[in-house]
């Protein structure tokens, strides 16, 4: 297996993972530091994001290892893209945003990575 | 009725974890090691680390084996070669001694280590039975036969699987809760962490407990193979998992054809696969015949393959596992997916983290029912000064089972770098220290079931991982400064330096945690504070 498109999954995992939680009222608050509402379009558009991204996920995982052990793999690398989210949302909850666009670009850039060397 | 299904379960969920949460994480801390076996045993053999370097190709590797069996194992009925593969740098042989017996009679086994590129004996290792040891403990304890230990974590698993069920139907929030987290809330905290580990590796969780039963069904559910086979189990085993004919020797020497050419056929044959053991029966002989096993595959799979050989003119004789049914195919998958033999590094790394959040949800789990019940009898314990029998059997046992365990582990390394060398049954003295350190801290728990114990038992363990990089560099050459900085040893060594660092200093912080806030209920203003001190971990303040 090639780390360049594990990296690429797991970066995905943690930033779709971000976007379902700035879909959840306790989260949003959090992220944003004050009482702010979330509009129902927001809402759809983050849950819409973050679903993307875990396809997307799930899709690059299925392509290093295939069906079978991409599956196991994929499954692997939502739990260790979580964890660290749910560390963040906790003790530094205003940075987790800025980290999940960080990731998403480093998402971008490893998988053409990836992509010209593979 | 809704409110009273999920009430039942919740009963369900805390009883069936309660009672076998002290062997569910012993299974779950030593079942997570074990998925880097082969690299603890790595560690726990100092000797080998500077044979960890260049591969030898698996042809040559046979060669040089061969070339050492029959100048060191001459007249042995069977030979059995275990050639090097990416976890495991050296050559290992083993034979069977017919002119030595061991303490039951039967001939010796004897075995020997070599460097794959030469065939010359490694220097003799230090005798320990390294991670195999605690890959053995995960599913059969030890100081006890086999098939008790095996029933023993057969039953255990089985309330594992019910109680994670029985948690999923209890969980109330399993969405709205997903990311949540809060610190510093006593016994919400304990909760939110519980299912924070539970639900987000709860896939893992699930298929960890069900293929581990899956593991010993033979044992739990004979049922169908008895009834089908009418006890015959010999037959089963035989159909479900064939083993090649040994054939009887004919008494005319003859020499053994060359392996090169064999693992080259084997290679070709299975794709590209490769070969992990030879085995070689009546060798040096007309009749003899060598097997040919294939090393796991990077499928998830795990259903072994071989092919056999005449021995002494090469031929071809048979194949075995090339297509297999679905029932063996179903059952493939969940033994590969247990054993993860399949998966690389990277992948290991991934079932090593899930495997050290299932440890957190156990022992979180059994925290959780000590601070509950403290919580709900509270006045009463602050009357009497006493808490029930129960509550302090469970919280004695608590502090024996987590913070114990780790110090039994950290005990088990110290003394494979303390224990002289050369002396005698070394591998049974390291598993002694190992026992020996987990009941001292058991005794001690419960005899003193405390808050201050926890702090005690913690800092011990912390001290023992977080030095053991120390320790590795005042008597091995390959320290972190060699394996790290210079990157010259071998991986796997560094790794485990690393996260026994890591753990130790986690440990250490946790104890650390727990004396802050023991001087904080101790110092609250216009609380009188009672005789007894509080004895979980949960937050008073």
């Amino acid at each position: 297996m090639n780390g360049l498109g594990f990296s690429t999954g797991l970066a995905l995992a943690f930033a779709g993972w971000t976007a379902l939680s700035l879909g959840m009222d306790r989260h949003y608050a959090d992220i944003h530091q004050r009482e702010k509402e979330l509009g129902p379009r927001m809402r759809r558009r983050y849950r819409l994001a973050g679903t993307l991204a875990l396809v997307a996920s799930f899709m690059v995982n299925a392509s290093l290892e295939g069906w079978g052990a991409g599956t196991v793999l994929y499954l692997g690398t939502l739990t260790a893209g979580a964890l660290p989210l749910v560390l963040m949302l906790t003790y530094a909850p205003g940075r987790a945003v800025l980290l999940a666009k960080g990731t998403v670009g480093m998402a971008m850039a490893l998988g053409l990575a990836w992509w010209l060397t593979g | 009725m809704k409110e009273g299904f999920r009430q039942s379960m919740a009963w369900l969920h805390t009883w069936s974890g309660l009672l076998t949460c002290w062997v569910l994480f012993l299974v779950f801390v030593s079942g997570t090691a074990s998925y880097f076996r082969d690299e603890i045993t790595l560690w726990m053999q100092p000797e080998l680390h500077a044979a960890a370097g260049t591969p030898v190709s698996a042809a040559r590797a046979a060669e040089t084996a061969i070339g050492f069996l029959e100048k060191e194992a001459v007249g042995a009925p069977r030979w059995f070669i275990y050639l090097p593969n990416p976890r495991n740098v050296e050559t290992t042989v083993r034979w069977i001694n017919p002119a030595k017996k061991n303490a039951n009679g039967r001939p010796a086994i004897e075995h020997a280590e070599l460097d794959p590129a030469t065939g010359e004996r490694l220097a003799a290792p230090r005798q320990t039975r390294g991670g195999d040891f605690l890959y053995r403990l995960h599913y059969e304890l030890h100081y006890m036969s086999r098939t008790t230990g095996r029933w023993i974590i057969a039953f255990c698993s089985m309330f594992m699987l019910v109680a994670i069920i029985s948690g999923i139907v209890t969980h109330k929030r399993i969405f709205k809760d997903f990311f949540t987290f809060r610190p510093k809330k006593g016994q919400r905290s304990w909760m939110d962490a519980h299912n924070a580990v539970a639900v987000l590796a709860l896939p893992y969780h699930l298929m960890i407990t069900y293929t581990g039963l899956v593991t010993l069904m033979f044992i739990v559910m004979p049922f169908g193979m008895q009834s089908a086979y009418q006890g015959n189990q010999k037959a089963f085993f035989a159909e479900a998992f064939p083993q090649p004919a040994i054939s009887k020797p004919a008494r005319l020497s003859a020499p053994i054809t060359p392996m090169a050419p064999l693992v080259a056929q084997a290679e070709k044959h299975w794709d590209g696969g490769h070969v992990g053991r030879i085995y070689i029966d009546n060798p040096g002989d007309a009749k003899a015949s060598v097997n040919l096993i294939r090393l796991p595959r990077k499928q998830v799979s795990y259903v072994r393959q071989s092919m056999q050989f005449d021995g002494s003119t090469g031929a071809l004789m048979g194949t075995i596992g090339d297509a297999s049914s679905a029932a063996v195919e179903a059952r493939g998958v969940m033994f590969g997916l247990h054993v993860a033999n399949f998966a690389n590094p990277l992948l290991r790394t991934l079932f090593f983290i899930s495997g050290l959040m299932g440890c957190v949800m156990v022992a979180t789990g059994a925290l959780l029912w000590a601070v509950k019940e403290r919580q709900a009898h509270a006045k009463k314990i602050a009357q009497t000064g006493r808490a029930g029998f129960g509550l302090r059997l469970v919280e004695g046992l608590n502090i024996a089972a987590i913070a114990g365990l780790l110090i039994a582990f950290g005990s088990y390394f110290w003394a494979n770098r303390l224990l002289p060398v050369g002396i005698e049954g070394r591998a049974a003295l390291e598993i002694r220290s190992f026992f020996v350190a987990w009941s001292v801290a058991a005794v001690l728990a419960l005899m003193r079931p405390r808050r201050g114990m926890w702090q005690c038992q913690l800092t011990a363990s912390g001290l023992l991982f977080a030095l053991l990089p120390i320790l590795n560099a005042l008597t091995t050459h390959t320290h972190l400064g060699v394996t790290l900085l210079r990157s010259e040893g071998p991986w796997a060594v560094a790794g485990f330096d690393l996260f026994s660092l890591g753990l130790g200093l986690a440990l250490l912080y946790a104890a650390r945690k727990l004396a802050h806030r023991r001087l904080a209920v101790r110092t609250s203003p216009g609380k009188k504070q009672s005789t007894h001190e509080p004895t979980t971990l949960h937050q008073t303040t």
